[in-house]
């Protein structure tokens, strides 16, 4: 070991002043700071069953509710003539011949002139009200 | 006067922590205390051991806080196994080797050129006072595969038995006397250039 024993095997690294002394202080610090995390994490674990509980029952609720409104909107397509809203059903399908026929007929004009025509809002894609004036 | 050489006695019984004493203190004065002495009587030596693997002082200082983490947690279940000493300087030497890993790891560099950057922060390092010779040495070491460096330092600057050493890296003394001679042969090679 020729060239290796010339060299002094003093330690030439340095250590900041008093950082041994405060080492242990240190360290205490962060064995807390890790035991607090832990019991953190312990706490949350500890919820875990009552948050699966509650996670279980919100998506029995989901599932009721979309399979609720798919049965009631299939059930709508299928009967197309409601009976909570008659006025609207009969308006539904109304197209600009349809509503000619209407105001012509002096018995159904009383009729339909009744109706607030702005609670139908697809109405006005349905018919031509030019033409129906042109009409009357 | 009796109390004082009590007190003597037991300062000397904490100089020499073994085994046996620390088991007793675990029994005796519970976890914290027995950790407390751990702390006391080896941050020194494995500071030390992981500054001259990793070479920057902020980084050894996060290592060694780890290692004493970890045995922190492992106290419990050590007294069934190896020594005090060799359970700890293991756990040093696998977290020096596993910051080093994770280090090139993080940026994406080969083993070459972390050890350029190291060498390079070392050059501007104000925690290094070591003249143009040691700085030589220090690069020669760092040409040297990890774990001929890891055997060169654990035998060269600490002074650490082959047998000791075998225990720590959990390899046979013939495997290490091995390494310890290439890894000199390489530095005398270096220094010589």
């Amino acid at each position: 070991m020729g060239a290796l024993n010339n060299i002094p095997k003093s330690n030439p690294f340095k250590v900041p002043e008093g950082y041994f002394e405060e080492f242990d202080a240190n360290l205490s610090e962060r064995i807390y700071q890790e035991c607090n995390e832990k019991k953190r994490k312990w706490k949350i674990s500890g919820l875990k069953p009552y948050i699966a509980i509650a996670a279980s029952f919100l998506l029995i609720f989901s599932v009721w509710a979309l399979v609720l409104n798919r049965f009631e909107k299939t059930e709508k397509q299928e009967n197309p003539v409601s009976v909570d809203n008659p006025e609207f059903s009969y308006f539904e399908n109304l197209n600009t011949n349809a509503v000619i026929d209407l105001v012509t007929t002096e018995e159904l004009f009383f009729e339909a002139s009744g109706t607030d025509w702005e609670l139908v809002p697809e109405l006005t894609d349905q018919i031509d009200l030019s033409i129906i004036m042109e009409a009357i | 006067l009796i109390s004082e050489i009590t007190q003597k006695i037991k300062k000397n019984i904490a100089n020499h922590l073994n085994d046996d004493l620390l088991i007793t203190l675990i029994n005796d004065e519970g976890k914290d205390a027995a950790f407390a002495k751990i702390v006391a009587f080896y941050k020194i030596p494995l500071y030390w051991h992981i500054r001259k693997i990793i070479f920057d002082h902020d980084d050894t200082d996060d290592v060694l806080q780890n290692a004493f983490i970890k045995a922190w947690k492992g106290l419990d279940g050590f007294r069934a196994e190896s020594k005090l000493f060799t359970w700890l300087y293991r756990i040093a030497t696998n977290e020096a080797i596993s910051f080093l890993h994770a280090k090139r790891k993080k940026l994406l560099i080969s083993v070459e050129e972390l050890n350029n950057a190291i060498l390079s922060e070392l050059e501007s390092d104000c925690y290094f006072d070591g003249d143009e010779q040691q700085l030589r040495l220090q690069k020669a070491i760092l040409q040297l595969p990890e774990k001929q460096r890891i055997v060169f330092t654990m035998k060269y600057f600490n002074d650490l038995k082959f047998s000791q050493m075998a225990e720590i890296l959990d390899t046979s003394e013939g495997a290490l006397k091995a390494s310890y001679h290439h890894a000199v042969k390489k530095i005398e090679e270096y220094l010589t250039k």
